[in-house]
């Protein structure tokens, strides 16, 4: 369609309801559009944010007189773990990524997200993780180690309750969401961005979350796979962090902070995306020094991840091993500062107008920066020495997750509330939400920072008078008042805008971006017709941008073939590659992922045979939701396209899915690479480490094992290589074949397990081959299963010349499935062997 | 060798400074903990000087790396014009340019950011 006429533009607008409307009822849970899974995170986290600032109203109450007696100890180390471990997890991080959801496809010309359904699994993961998580503060059963679960505290030992299984394994489930969100983000900007819109013209904000994703993606495994360790340790007695088995608390340390450090900035980098998006719209020019900024993002991402030891500067690391943590510490305020004097010079050569995301903007600066400074005085050791776990620490970070989170957060929010309502904010409440908010913070954390150089511990639950800490404490609980104060105002603003506020013309503040091209409130599908985007202000250099699309003057104007469709383009010029087709509304991921709280809560309550039976549910909800894909009757199965445009990426070889098991591979290796670190570091550093005088583990049966893996991957590689030439004869039995061998391989591999000497629950050094050796069956299993369903899929006309896509998807699980189990036969047999030659 | 239009260049230069930070971190702990030197000899001593050592064939590599880059910015400068953008900003770079421009600031970057981590090495003894 191309016309002006508004009729045939609404009927236009009505076939592409059809395909891409969302329903309502009890069906909504089948939704799987990334502006709904958007809201419902950014609603959900907000939620949780109450939750979290309730509990902070309870620790200050209780800290504002000495001797209070509000909280029990043991109810206060709930209450200020779970504050911690809620405002991080269950509303931070999904918070911003629940604003990348939303935003990203919209920002980049496109529909949807690459992965739909893995949005809304994310989704249903998070809140079902969340619930669990927060429903333990109920039953007064919380977790009480700290938010950092520091071993042994949390260990079997010292913590014999349930808390610390409800936080290891609450916050696994919540980051299969996090990271599902990081790498369908990193794919979708990486293959969908609109025709033209190549690098060097993407939005500030689009490069930010594309740091945040690749951040989450390399940063959340290193906890996953700690997390997994310590629920091992306490559910299964594998001595990991027990320094009389070999182990070694301090691996905990180390992999909570290969995490930790990371999240600070997963937390910022997409907060300070949104004040270089707001800045530039309120200045009515274009931010200062792009490039530079895009320097100083990548390296954020890159520095901020030498920095984790900085968080354990007291615990007996050598001086020179110190100095290079301390160096990188500082190091990366240079970055950041980068940023800082781009918008201030962008704020001096524009006009300010000062809206309230402008207020929330300035604030942020004003406060992210006094945070960065202390940050500074931080990385210095000495200084630390003197402060550490002290109030000081609670002040800094709060002033640099306050102010370089939470402001930029508010921010985001007033300047997007018309894109989320259709209406704008009421300009006098907003006013005075910012300045309670403000004043408040500044009165609670400013004076926090004597209160912890006056010596005040950090998680004690009263103190006594008269040691100087009584007036400066009873301040900062004045102030979080205030501070609640204004959080309520700015609710109420919100709530009642939806109702009273002004209607929203088209793009209300003259923004630059692609975003504000669609309606107010969009529509499921964002655009009826996708514009080419060649700079970086395309609503500034065309205005009617918005009517045009609107009236199909653009790409991939036909609907009548009833499928989702966005561009495919290439990651670097954004020149049109393929057609993605996209599933539609799904009951599987709500599923899979309710049988996955399922086989969370079987854990915690100890029925091992009930959770064998939901993880094979939801691994059942999983492949079912892998079978309808690419030329299944309910994906693609006519390929037909308009004559000129591309093929449909299933009957290319290359596509989102490739691109998405690249991404997902790297976050596994990410995993892998902590498994063998902890290996490593218990075998330099671990006291008692103990190694047995003849390996645990038959080295030929490994080796055959492993032949007969690395023969499946040749095999695949040449069946892959036949079908890039288009022969596929005799390619259902070629998979078949792969698939024995691989089976095969499978069943030595376990043989070798269960024949082995291996006492995982004696010894750290068994424990950690153990965990190798699972990990390995695992991803050898799952490489033969999605080799039998490749052969099925075969089987029904799925797969094949016309739809070559999915073994190269699949071939690349064998290669990383292969390189691991090389990589463990080397460390586990030939690196000890060589060691003790040596 | 990697083109320097490669969008891999955009990482390249921190990728390596990550390696090297890897190599210097593990290195120091292996060293400490098996071969550590006497504490008399200070910071004079074989761990110190062989990762100085590492820490400048990094640094000297990664500025080689830059001057590669800016050598092809200098010579595309002449050879591409630049593509207008909006109005009121000065010019879009190409794709490639763009790749080229960032890279070459990561490798200086990089450069300075593994300098800096090394600078310790000269003062502190290793294994205390």
């Amino acid at each position: 369609m191309n016309t002006n006429d508004p009729q045939a533009a609404e009927d236009f607008h009505h076939q592409f309801d059809k395909v891409w409307g969302n329903p309502r009822g009890l069906l909504a849970l089948t939704i799987v559009n990334h502006t709904t899974i958007g809201l419902r995170f950014l609603i959900t986290g907000g939620v949780f944010f109450l939750i979290g600032g309730l509990l902070a109203m309870l620790i200050r109450t209780q800290l504002a007189l000495p001797g209070h007696d509000l909280l029990t100890p043991e109810i206060y180390n709930q209450v200020f773990t779970m504050h911690g471990t809620i405002m991080m997890f269950l509303f931070a991080v999904p918070v911003m990524e629940g604003f990348a959801i939303y935003l990203i496809p919209k920002m980049i010309g496109a529909r949807d997200l690459v992965f739909p359904r893995l949005s809304a699994f994310g989704y249903w993961c998070y809140l079902f993780g969340g619930i669990i998580l927060t429903s333990s503060l109920v039953m007064e059963i919380a977790p009480a180690a700290g938010w950092f679960m520091y071993t042994p505290l949390s260990s079997a030992v010292y913590a014999p309750g349930p808390g610390s299984d409800f936080w290891l394994l609450g916050i696994t489930f919540v980051e299969i969401s996090a990271v599902s969100a990081g790498i369908e983000l990193v794919v979708s900007i990486m293959r969908t961005r609109t025709q033209g819109m190549g690098l060097q013209h993407m939005p500030l904000f689009v490069w930010y979350i594309l740091a945040m994703a690749l951040m989450i993606v390399f940063g959340f495994p290193p906890l996953i796979l700690g997390s997994i360790l310590l629920e091992l340790e306490r559910a299964a007695g594998m001595p990991f962090f027990d320094v009389a088995r070999g182990g070694d608390p301090i691996l905990w340390q180390h992999l909570f902070w290969l995490f930790g450090h990371p999240e600070v900035y997963i937390l910022f980098l997409p907060a300070a995306g949104m004040i270089s998006t707001i800045l530039p719209v309120f200045c009515q020019r274009p931010i200062a020094g792009y490039r530079w900024v895009v320097l100083s993002i990548i390296t954020t991402g890159f520095i901020s991840f030498g920095l984790w030891v900085h968080h354990m500067f007291t615990v007996g690391i050598p001086h020179l091993a110190q100095a290079f943590f301390s160096a990188a510490s500082m190091m990366v305020a240079i970055p950041t500062a980068i940023q800082v004097f781009a918008w201030i010079a962008t704020l001096w050569n524009g006009r300010p107008v000062y809206e309230p995301p402008m207020l929330w903007a300035l604030g942020f600066l004003f406060i992210f920066v006094a945070g960065g400074l202390t940050g500074v005085m931080l990385a210095l050791v000495p200084f630390d020495w003197q402060v550490h776990d002290t109030h000081f620490v609670v002040a800094h970070f709060h002033f640099v997750l306050v102010g370089g989170m939470f402001f930029p957060l508010m921010a985001g929010i007033y300047y997007w509330l018309p894109h989320f309502s259709g209406r704008m904010p009421n300009r006098s409440l907003a006013r005075w939400g910012f300045w309670l908010i403000f004043i408040g913070f500044n009165v609670t954390f400013i004076i926090m920072h004597v209160t912890g150089l006056l010596g005040m511990p950090r998680r004690i639950y009263t103190y006594e008078a008269n040691l100087g800490w009584d007036l400066p404490n009873m301040i900062s609980s004045v102030g979080s008042f205030i501070m609640a104060a204004g959080v309520a105002t700015c609710l109420l603003d919100i709530i009642l805008h939806f109702r009273f506020g002004e209607r929203a013309k088209r793009n209300p503040w003259n923004a630059d971006t692609l975003d504000w091209s669609t309606s107010l409130p969009p529509s499921a599908y964002n655009f009826a017709t996708l514009p080419e985007c060649t700079s970086r202000h395309p609503l500034w250099d065309n205005p009617d941008l918005q009517t045009t699309i609107e009236h199909g003057h653009h790409g991939l104007a036909t609907i009548d073939h009833g499928r989702r469709e966005t561009w495919g383009t290439d990651p670097l010029t954004g020149k049109v590659r393929e057609i993605i087709h996209l599933p539609g509304n799904s009951w599987l991921p709500f599923f899979a992922a309710l049988a996955t709280a399922g086989l969370c809560i079987c854990l915690l309550s100890k029925f091992y045979t009930v959770a064998i039976i939901m993880a094979l549910t939801s691994t059942a909800f999983l492949l079912r939701w892998s079978w309808e894909n690419g030329a299944h009757p309910r994906a693609a199965p006519n390929a037909q396209v308009v004559e000129g445009d591309p093929p449909l990426h299933s009957r290319t070889h290359d596509g989102p899915g490739l691109w998405g098991m690249k991404v997902t591979l790297l976050a596994n290796g990410s995993l892998f690479l902590s498994l063998l670190f902890g290996w490593l570091y218990l075998w330099t550093v671990a006291p008692n480490w103990q190694v047995p005088d003849h390996p645990p583990v038959h080295w030929l049966g490994l080796l055959s094992s492993g032949g007969l893996l690395t023969a499946s991957l040749f095999w695949f590689n040449r069946v892959i290589k036949r079908l890039r030439r288009d022969i596929a004869t005799h390619l259902q039995p070629h998979l078949w074949g792969i698939s024995g061998l691989g089976f095969t391989h499978l069943v030595i591999l376990v043989g070798v397990w269960q024949s082995s000497n291996l006492a995982p629950q004696d010894t750290a050094h068994d424990a950690v081959i153990t965990v190798m050796l699972l990990y390995q069956i695992l991803h050898s299993a799952l490489a033969v299963i999605m080799t039998v369903l490749q052969a099925l899929r075969m089987g029904r006309n799925y797969v094949g010349i016309h739809a070559p896509y999915e073994p190269n998807v699949v071939q690349r699980w064998w290669v990383y499935t292969t390189g691991t189990f090389w990589l463990i036969y080397a460390v586990v047999i030939l690196l000890p062997n060589m060691w003790n030659l040596a | 060798m990697l083109s320097p239009f490669h969008p891999l260049q955009l990482t390249l230069g921190l990728v390596i400074w990550a390696l090297y930070f890897v190599v210097l971190y593990a290195g120091l702990s292996i060293s400490c903990q098996h071969f550590a030197p006497p504490e008399q000899s200070g910071a004079f001593n074989w761990v110190n000087i062989a990762l100085l050592l590492l820490t400048f064939a990094v640094t000297l590599g990664l500025l080689f790396q830059a001057r590669r880059g800016w050598h092809i910015i200098k010579l595309t400068k002449k050879t591409r014009p630049a593509t207008p953008d909006h109005k009121q900003s000065a010019s879009v770079p190409t794709t490639p340019q763009f790749i080229n421009y960032v890279a070459v600031s990561i490798y200086v970057v990089a450069a300075m950011a593994t300098l800096i981590n090394g600078l310790p090495l000269v003062l502190l003894v290793p294994c205390i």
